[in-house]
């Protein structure tokens, strides 16, 4: 080893002489770093335990891992699950079928239309009314109620994009309002699939806390109870780090071992910003959980 | 009002007159008080009662009204969103999650044990060997393979076939009625047709549109079809190769059937 290898290369002022000693002592590096994994490759070859014990003690650091702890995490919970057999959505699921209202915020643009078309599509028991400019959302929550709807989504745009949805559970509530991000219809989806009529299933995942268990039941509610399975249609609501992300798919078993999909669009991520009880009011309404940028005290604090 | 008779007392020069708020009377009480002034001014003043008293009305409209809150959006906080929801889409794997989630029901039984959905070649022929035992089937396994054969042979055999001045429906009738000859020994019953149909759910897309145009003997089924679907059928044999994908009109058709089958057992 020559001494110039030994120091620091960023000290040598010869450019061209800390360049030769940087790269020599990065090719020896990957040398000794390429002989480490071989012999622990055939360690772990003789012996599989090594193997198993490194993959158990090395596992990554993420966001999910360090979450913070949450006190209201819903595991194995009495308490919880008797309050969900009476809360809003227990008619539903007591076998009430949906019935959706969809809508959009005043005089909407042609996007907004559009993507209104596709997001009914998810649903097979919602309907698309265009908006009268003379009705308030409390007026169509009103008639809405009056004509048996389970569900009122208004598609609210700004800049002729769609960027929110205010979900209303009727008749009695909640309400929550979520900013609706990163849309993509179907025909923007490479290689994506034709929708079928048929109703598709439903996976909820990951809405862990109580909140959570609240929205994930809200989504739950919109479709309808028994899927047709021959249509191999499922919709996922998918919550990781408080973004909620929608995907559409087709799959298909191959040997019952492996799953194949092809996406149906649209694709959607929602994040919530406001749970409220009772129907839409911005005035007098009791909010169960508002963001706030206060909430946010670290990165590892998810509220779904 | 202001009069020359107070000029000599600047605190007391103009006298005030409440209105009624009656518009009405407000009028009138304007023509009482301004008896002896000039019709300019008195007219005048009913037009600024007038203005006031539409815009107060005007306002009261609007405080009932609602309108939409505009909240200002932070670009940052917006830039950032953005930036981790990226993230959290890649941490969600979100294919590999559905994937997972769904063999998961699979396993379950979610779907059935039957393999109507899935391809499960191993559970559809334990469901032909009940039926065998119990008699209901009148071939066994191995013939409906052999049947399976003569049909792909039949399949070669028709592309090759000179046909002279046939339209494409009749051409289909032949298939039809060459199948019913070499396939289904006498067997026309509904069963053994939904069989052939649950097969061909169980083997890839070709071998499925194959089947699904040959093993229809009865033309009333075909006329049901339509004639946008009896072109592509025979078409579709020669055009289509392996590797597209199931079309999802096919299963529709398929699956009532498969379910009858599965309600009988």
């Amino acid at each position: 080893m020559t001494p110039s290898s030994r120091k620091n290369p960023s000290e040598i002022a010869n450019k061209a002489k800390r360049q030769e000693v940087f790269h020599r002592q990065k090719s020896e590096k990957g040398r000794e770093k390429l002989a480490r994994r071989l012999k622990q490759k055939k360690l772990e070859k003789d012996n599989p335990e090594l193997k198993e014990e490194r993959l158990a003690k090395n596992q990554p650091k993420t966001l999910e891992t360090l979450r913070e702890f949450d006190e209201t995490v819903v595991g194995e919970d009495e308490e919880v699950f008797a309050d969900e057999e009476t809360d809003e959505f227990a008619q539903y699921f007591s076998g009430q079928t949906p019935k959706i209202l969809v809508t959009t915020s005043k005089r909407p643009s042609a996007n907004v239309y559009e993507f209104a078309e596709e997001f009914v599509s998810i649903f097979p028991d919602a309907q698309f009314v265009k908006r009268g400019s003379q009705f308030d959302v409390k007026k169509i929550v009103e008639l809405a109620i009056k004509r048996d709807y389970t569900d009122l989504i208004i598609v609210n745009e700004d800049r002729k994009t769609p960027n929110a949805l205010t979900h209303i559970h009727l008749p009695s509530g909640p309400t929550a309002h979520y900013k609706l991000s990163s849309i993509r219809l179907n025909k923007e989806i490479r290689g994506h699939g034709r929708v079928g009529p048929q109703k598709p299933e439903l996976i909820l995942n990951n809405f862990n806390t109580r909140l959570g268990h609240t929205v994930g039941r809200m989504f739950a509610a919109l479709f309808p109870h028994v899927p047709e399975f021959q249509g191999r249609q499922v919709a996922t609501f998918h919550n990781q780090r408080d973004f909620i992300f929608f995907r559409r798919h087709r799959y298909i078993f191959r040997d019952g071992e492996r799953c194949d999909l092809q996406e149906l669009g649209p694709r959607f991520t929602l994040k919530l910003r406001s749970l409220q009880k009772g129907t839409f009011d911005t005035k007098y309404g009791e909010y169960e959980w508002v963001h706030k940028p206060e909430l946010e005290t670290s990165r590892r604090k998810f509220f779904l | 009002m202001k009069t020359i008779e107070r000029a000599h007392t600047p605190a007391k020069l103009w006298e005030k007159v409440k209105l009624s708020k009656n518009y009405a009377q407000a009028l009138e009480q304007i023509d009482k008080e301004l008896i002896y002034w000039p019709e300019f001014m008195i007219h005048k003043c009913k037009q600024r009662m007038t203005k006031i008293t539409q815009y107060l009305i005007r306002m009261r409209k609007l405080r009932l009204k609602t309108r939409a809150k505009l909240i200002p959006i932070s670009k940052k906080i917006e830039r950032r969103e953005a930036r981790r929801e990226e993230k959290a889409e890649a941490a969600a794997r979100l294919e590999q999650s559905i994937e997972k989630e769904l063999l998961e029901r699979l396993r379950k039984g979610v779907y059935g044990t039957d393999g109507i959905v899935n391809e499960q070649q191993r559970s559809f022929k334990r469901a032909l060997d009940a039926l065998a035992d119990q008699g209901e089937l009148e071939m066994d396994d191995d013939e409906v393979e052999l049947e399976e054969e003569e049909e792909e042979e039949d399949g070669e055999d028709l592309d090759r076939e000179f046909v002279s001045d046939v339209s494409e429906d009749e051409d289909e009738d032949i298939e039809d009625t060459s199948f019913m000859m070499s396939g289904s020994e006498g067997s026309d019953e509904g069963s053994d047709e939904d069989f052939n149909n649950l097969e061909g759910i169980d083997d890839s897309d070709e071998d499925d549109e194959g089947q699904s145009d040959d093993s229809e003997p009865k033309p009333d089924t075909r006329k049901r079809k339509g004639g946008m679907l009896d072109g592509k059928g025979a078409k579709g044999k020669k055009l289509r190769k392996r590797g597209a994908r199931v079309e999802v009109e096919y299963e529709q058709e398929h699956e009532p059937a498969a379910q009858q089958v599965a309600a009988n057992w």
